[in-house]
């Protein structure tokens, strides 16, 4: 009896086959570490909602925030057969990038400003999206598998944290075609957007476990604790922090989520090569190493130029980072495939050292 | 990684030689962008940039112009956009650009509209661009939505006395010091209105108040907070 029940729990919530380790996939991909970060600075009073930042957001910010940016350009330029399968993405995006850039900081008013309220509304989506891949990830690496419907559901469910964004934030989404001036006029849809954003809030907690019941009384595998964990975290980033906290603490954690799992893509692949001379330990320092310079280069080096070149920093600085989202969320679009692509076979593969 | 070789088979010219700028382009901005860093602060460029921390050394150095360029752009980001609006409020005001002075606190009212601060100095710059209307309006409403600010008080006696209506700026005035009784400027404000209403005994009365609550080191009597950072952290 006892037995059946713990077979049965496991395969309702089963811990899922990781990557490398279930303390780490747990805590850098699942996002757990976030949480208890989370938990110490609000303990300790450094996330106050009007507080200023007391942490060292720069160095965070290198090491992760732009190490991460620069990751999906880094794994696209590295990632076998990129240049034949994609060549406008990798051969003519990068002109395209500089030329919309340049016409950013040109025009910081007319142009500039609708990159960064594009940025700062695909942000949430490019967060809930990464949520949902790597949820479906986990289920699939654990034997799991979803029909349309379940596929359907799960994928929603992710999207809550976004729509909720999307609704209820007050410059970016719906605000950025509904500005402040124009919803102060008309209180009924202000009261509208705010009771619509509390019931997305609300649900995002609320329908992962009205998903996870419904696969459980179909009698289907359940997600791995790792996936509920994932999206349960975006929707922590994204629905209990402040907005403002919430994009930079949601940024570093996403960032670190980001490196861990792009980097053993980039190691199993590197690995995989016949012509490998190198360590495991070799790819994982060689690219995020890479990923740190280069992160360093596009975020804090290249406004300089503009700057130089007589522009504001703020709209050299500004444009730049909506400028380099944007690839970011182009480029991941591709890089990171499951269908037809050899990412699968890392998916599924039963090795477990990175 | 793939090699030069396996790239140049795999690849068109076309691509090449366009992905060959891209890099050229990329590359001598990226020079550019060292030199400049070191030309400009002598140092190579430092994570983070705070738009507003820039422009206020603009504005310490006199450069408005630059202060506003920076603040420009920072008030269009979402996340900077309250702060870098009442900054750059603050540069217009200063540059006596009155009408963008008020846009702005306009803005800031829009973003938060319910906060007492922006509301305030909505009102006080509606009143500097001669707009005394609307900038007592202003002040009228946030005293009805919550009252118990005693400097709104004052401000919205300061408008009435500008307007000639004597009786409402007492009746604010009197308001106002059941707030806060031990407020000499109300008291010297209340004097004076009562001075103009011809009740000179009042006036004495509320002037030797004044004296004796009055804190040398406070500044002119009848000074009315007219910018953003002299309201900021004001409390009821």
């Amino acid at each position: 009896m006892a037995e059946s029940f713990a077979l049965a729990r496991q395969r309702a919530f089963p811990v899922g086959r990781v990557f490398r380790s279930v303390p780490f996939d747990y805590l850098t991909i699942g996002g757990g570490l976030s949480l208890v970060t989370m938990g110490a600075l609000w303990w300790a009073g450094y996330l106050q909602v009007s507080g200023e930042m007391k942490v060292p957001m720069g160095i965070l910010f290198l090491f992760f925030n732009n190490a991460h940016f620069a990751a999906s350009t880094v794994r696209l330029y590295t990632k076998p057969g990129a240049f034949r399968l994609w060549p406008v993405l990798t051969m003519g995006v990068p002109l395209v990038s500089i030329a919309v850039l340049t016409a950013g900081v040109v025009w910081p008013e007319q142009f500039g400003r609708y990159l960064f309220a594009l940025y700062s509304t695909w942000s949430p989506f490019h967060y809930a999206a990464q949520a949902f891949g790597l949820a479906c990830m986990y289920h699939y690496r654990s034997g799991g598998s979803l029909d349309v419907m379940e596929r359907r559901l799960v994928y929603w469910t992710c999207m809550l944290p976004f729509l909720a964004t999307f609704i209820g934030d007050p410059i970016t989404g719906l605000g950025w075609f509904l500005p402040h001036t124009v919803r102060v006029r008309y209180p009924l849809l202000q009261l509208l957007i705010i009771q619509l954003t509390f019931a997305l809030r609300v649900l995002t907690f609320l329908a992962p476990l009205i998903v996870a019941a419904r696969l459980l009384l179909r009698g289907r595998q359940g997600f791995p604790l790792i996936s509920w964990l994932i999206i349960f975290t975006n929707g922590i980033w994204w629905m209990v922090l402040p907005f403002f906290h919430a994009f930079l603490w949601a940024t570093i954690f996403h960032g670190l989520q980001y490196l861990a799992i792009v980097t053993i893509f980039h190691t199993k692949d590197q690995m995989g090569r016949p012509t490998n001379r190198h360590s495991a330990r070799y790819h994982v320092l060689w690219f995020y190493g890479v990923c740190v310079v280069f992160g360093y280069l596009i975020f804090q080096v290249l406004p300089y130029a503009y700057f130089f070149s007589g522009s504001g920093m703020a709209e050299a600085v500004l444009t730049t980072t909506a400028v380099i989202n944007i690839h970011h969320f182009v480029v991941d679009r591709y890089i990171w495939r499951l269908r037809k692509d050899p990412n699968y076979e890392i998916v599924v593969s039963t090795a477990r050292s990175a | 990684m793939a090699s030069i070789a396996d790239w140049r088979s795999e690849t068109r010219p076309l691509y090449r030689a366009l992905f060959g700028l891209a890099l050229l382009v990329f590359g001598g901005s990226l020079l550019l962008g060292f030199w400049a860093s070191f030309r400009v602060w002598g140092t190579p460029p430092s994570p983070i940039f705070d738009p507003i921390a820039l422009a206020k050394k603009y504005f310490l150095a006199g450069d408005l112009e630059g202060a506003a360029r920076e603040l420009r752009t920072a008030s269009l980001v979402y996340y900077l956009a309250v702060d870098a609006t009442a900054e750059l409020a603050e540069v217009y005001r200063r540059t006596g650009d009155r009408d963008a002075t008020v846009r702005l606190h306009e803005a800031r009212v829009a973003m938060r509209p319910f906060e007492v601060e922006p509301r305030f100095s909505l009102g006080l710059a509606q009143l500097s661009a001669g707009r005394t209307a609307e900038g007592t309006a202003t002040l009228e409403m946030i005293l009805w939505s919550v009252p118990g600010y005693p400097r709104i008080h004052e401000a919205l006696a300061h408008a009435y006395l500008g307007a000639d209506r004597l009786a409402e700026a007492e009746a604010v005035l009197r308001e106002g010091l059941k707030t806060d009784p031990f407020s000499a400027s109300l008291h010297e404000q209340l004097a004076a209105t009562l001075t103009r209403l011809g009740n000179a005994e009042d006036a004495e009365r509320e002037l030797a108040r004044a004296a004796r609550l009055r804190d040398p080191s406070q500044g002119p009597v009848h000074e009315v907070p007219r910018d953003a950072s002299d309201v900021r952290n004001f409390a009821p």
